[in-house]
């Protein structure tokens, strides 16, 4: 109780956001704040900060555990300080709504300064970083924001076998890296398909373009990207034999770094999967696996996980002419692969994220299972889950405030909670 | 020339250009009304003297005159006598060798080696009041050459290796080469860097400049974090939205050469201006990523003004900053002793659009009778 009580007197002192009212009237079930042991660790700890946003709703869905029917959620800095259940009273004073749920991750925002984000002059350029080719003031930052998805994964186009290294970052906040950045050089991106190759010729002479250069078939992918996984083998065992960016290479085959790749079609999917079990790779993911309800099977006997392009009315998606169906997160989910849904770059507005996750659960999914497949799932996809993706004390306050039921198509995004800050409303 | 009068009669041949080689050698004396010292600084009734080449006396004319040499020729000027303005950054006399385009990386490349004076964009420069500036490569190489700091009379060069000229973005970045990549191009000069051989190597050690063109907002924001990290401090250069970044900058403490505002600038342009002036961030107008004339540095330091900047700050930014960072900064932008006597003599005040350029010496010779 004493907490509580705390919580609404260091409050923001905006009377929309007070909440000593309520909080005094509702008697609190097992608050999750911090508690007496918080005020007796030893002087030189550093103080928490001070409760400066609290939200209650009908619901929170904290993608991490069961869903909290009537609660509040208290900000303190850019974390969440406290999720507390109890009664609610939608009359009182103070930020309330219908429903709460972690902001949205996308691991496929395609965010990326198109043919300047990719070095084509090589197939293979581990040791490249995608935010050196990142546009911070780009205006699909805000949209991406105000749709509810306030972490997404920046990665190079696909246009190389290996195109380098992605990082995860906030999509709102000061335009620096240094704010944004959750996580540096996350995962290493790869791609198969025709992307790679598309366009490319052999080497006739003195090369007069990026195009010429290999491969220039699926299978010529398929060949690079064995053969800068035996190079890096070699270079792991070999001094002579190391090459730029063995390292990172090396990472994934260690488990170290998740590797994600592009994989649209049945037979791209498939190459992934074969080359994942040739090279024991532990941590990979398919990215825009739209054909990947084809070979649900293969994708659980070798524990690769899923990122889904939107879907489409027609089935079909933009690359490479993958057929998407309803059922396919359901089937995915039925066989306990691990998926996440993604816009992968859609500028319409039926292809965000928050839309994705109605398509899913219109497929058969799970209401459960669609809300971690936008939050948690891909946070664990791209090792970030400690500190984003659900709604827990001491993670990162990022939010999605919903009018109704979180992805009914009669609900609709009424704010976002980015790093303790309510940024659109 | 109208309101110059010439006292001493033998001084008559010190304007003919082709006797530009005697008033290098004799010493001489110009009064003026005015005198714009450097910044907002002006001498009423001010006079200096000019020896070879050089400014070797400024002064209030009723201090210096009676101490003059009863022989030396002193030209009295009815207006106003300020330091000739200096570009930041230029690419005249160039013609179409600004970049080599053999690869995207020639940093051993002397930009000066290009240089034609006569060329008439130098012309045009010296007519418009622009006695020196930073010859520099175009901004289609990641690595273009090494610039020079070049007066524009002939080919006069002060300064042969000013700063390494660099660019992370199209057009340096282009798919026929590489690299094709913001990415592949900052990893390219990372690892030159780390290795710091030649003109590299000469930037970290401290001994040429830096500048790295710029333009879109990201590609400031790049710049500024490839500085920090390499642990360099350079000029951007086109960088017309700097003032966004105007504290990042002062950290880094990175300088700015941007584009003169002209007339319909939008109010970016201007705002930016003011916000690097007020973070203190070193600035200065360039010609080289401008389509403007050489025309347009006299009257964007008027506009600055006019949008809020002070005058003293302004006038800077088109003489004594734009030498500074250009790397003639010891020799070029102001009239004060010991410095080359590149002069302007205006019917007024320089910063108003209603004053004529009536001279411009450089190295004390009369180069030109101005526009």
């Amino acid at each position: 109780m004493n907490t509580i009580l705390s919580l609404g007197a260091t409050a923001l002192a905006t009377p929309m956001l007070c909440v000593i009212s309520f909080a005094s009237e509702r008697p609190p079930v097992a608050p999750v704040i911090w508690d007496t042991e918080v005020e007796t660790v030893e002087a030189s700890a550093p103080k928490p900060e001070p409760v400066k946003l609290v939200i209650s709703a009908d619901a929170i869905y904290t993608a991490d555990g069961d869903m909290i029917k009537g609660g509040t959620i208290a900000i303190a800095g850019t974390t969440i300080a406290a999720v507390t259940p109890g009664g609610v009273s939608s009359d009182e004073d103070g930020l309330h709504v219908a429903a709460i749920t972690p902001g949205f991750i996308d691991l496929s925002p395609r965010i990326n300064l198109a043919d300047f984000s990719v070095e084509e002059s090589s197939e293979v350029v581990p040791y490249l970083r995608a935010t050196d080719a990142v546009d911070l003031y780009d205006p699909r930052w805000t949209r991406l924001l105000r749709s509810g998805t306030t972490s997404v994964l920046i990665s190079p186009a696909a246009e190389d076998v290996v195109g380098g290294m992605t990082s995860v970052v906030k999509t709102g906040g000061d335009p620096t890296l240094e704010s944004r950045e959750v996580l540096a050089n996350a995962t290493l991106a790869g791609s198969f398909g025709s992307h790679a190759s598309r366009g490319n010729s052999p080497v006739r002479g003195r090369p007069t373009n990026h195009f010429a250069r290999r491969p220039t078939t699926r299978m010529g992918t398929e060949w690079s990207h064995r053969k800068a996984f035996y190079d890096t083998l070699a270079a792991m065992s070999h001094e002579d034999r190391k090459f730029e960016g063995w390292d990172i290479m090396a990472s994934v085959l260690k488990g170290e770094r998740p590797y994600i790749v592009q994989a649209s079609a049945t037979q791209d999917i498939r190459t992934a999967i074969y080359l994942k079990e040739e090279f024991s790779i532990p941590n990979m993911t398919v990215d825009a696996a739209a054909e990947a309800w084809r070979e649900p099977g293969l994708l659980a006997r070798s524990g690769m996980s899923v990122i889904l392009p939107p879907f489409s009315a027609q089935g079909r998606t933009a690359i490479d002419n993958g057929f998407l169906s309803w059922n396919c997160a359901k089937t995915l989910g039925d066989l306990g692969v691990a998926f996440a849904l993604s816009s992968h770059g859609s500028a319409s507005p039926s292809g965000r994220l928050a839309m994705q996750a109605g398509y899913a659960i219109r497929g058969g999914l799970s209401f459960e299972d669609a809300l971690a497949s936008v939050t948690i799932t891909p946070a664990r996809l791209a090792g970030v889950d400690s500190r984003v993706g659900s709604i827990a004390v001491g993670k990162d306050a990022d939010l999605v405030l919903w009018s109704g039921k979180p992805f009914a198509a009669t609900s609709r995004v009424v704010g976002v909670v980015l790093n303790g800050e309510l940024v659109t409303q | 020339m109208r309101n110059t009068l010439l006292i001493m009669a033998g001084a008559l041949a010190c304007l003919a250009p082709s006797a530009s080689a005697q008033t290098e050698a004799e010493p001489y004396a110009i009064t003026a009304d005015n005198i714009l010292v450097d910044g907002g600084e002006v001498l009423q009734d001010g006079l200096i003297v000019i020896a070879g080449g050089k400014i070797v006396q400024v002064g209030l004319e009723a201090d210096l005159k009676a101490g003059l040499h009863k022989d030396m020729p002193v030209l009295d000027h009815e207006g106003w006598l300020s330091a000739g303005l200096v570009a930041a950054n230029g690419s005249m006399g160039l013609g179409s060798g600004v970049d080599d385009s053999t690869s995207a990386f020639t940093e051993s490349l002397l930009v000066a080696e290009s240089f034609n004076g006569d060329h008439s964009s130098v012309v045009a420069a010296r007519k418009a009041g622009v006695t020196s500036f930073g010859l520099t490569t175009g901004r289609s190489n990641v690595a273009g050459g090494q610039g020079s700091f070049v007066k524009t009379d002939g080919a006069k060069v002060v300064n042969l290796r000013t700063h390494l000229t660099l660019c992370m973005g199209p057009p340096a970045i282009q798919s026929r080469r590489y690299p094709t990549s913001y990415s592949g191009a900052v990893n390219a000069l990372e690892k030159r860097f780390a290795a710091g051989e030649g003109a590299f190597g000469a930037v970290t050690a401290g001994k040429l400049g830096v500048t790295i063109a710029v333009g879109a907002r990201h590609e400031i924001d790049r710049a500024i974090r490839f500085c920090q990290k390499a642990e360099l401090t350079g000029t951007l250069r086109g960088a017309n939205r700097a003032g966004e970044f105007a504290d990042r900058l002062a950290e880094a403490k990175l300088t700015v050469i941007m584009d003169a505002p002209v007339i319909g600038s939008p109010k970016w342009h201007t705002d930016s201006i003011n916000s690097l002036a007020k973070a203190g961030v070193p600035f200065a107008f360039g010609l080289a990523d401008s389509n403007a004339g050489a025309g347009s540095l006299r009257l964007g330091a008027s506009l600055a003004v006019r949008a809020g900047l002070d005058r003293a700050t302004a006038w800077r930014a088109i003489t004594s900053t734009a030498a500074t960072l250009a790397g003639g900064g010891k020799r070029a932008g102001r009239i004060a002793e010991g410095f080359d006597a590149d002069i302007a003599l205006w019917s007024g005040d320089p910063l108003s659009p209603m004053t004529r350029l009536e001279s411009v010496y450089i190295d004390g010779a009369l180069i030109t009778e101005g526009n």
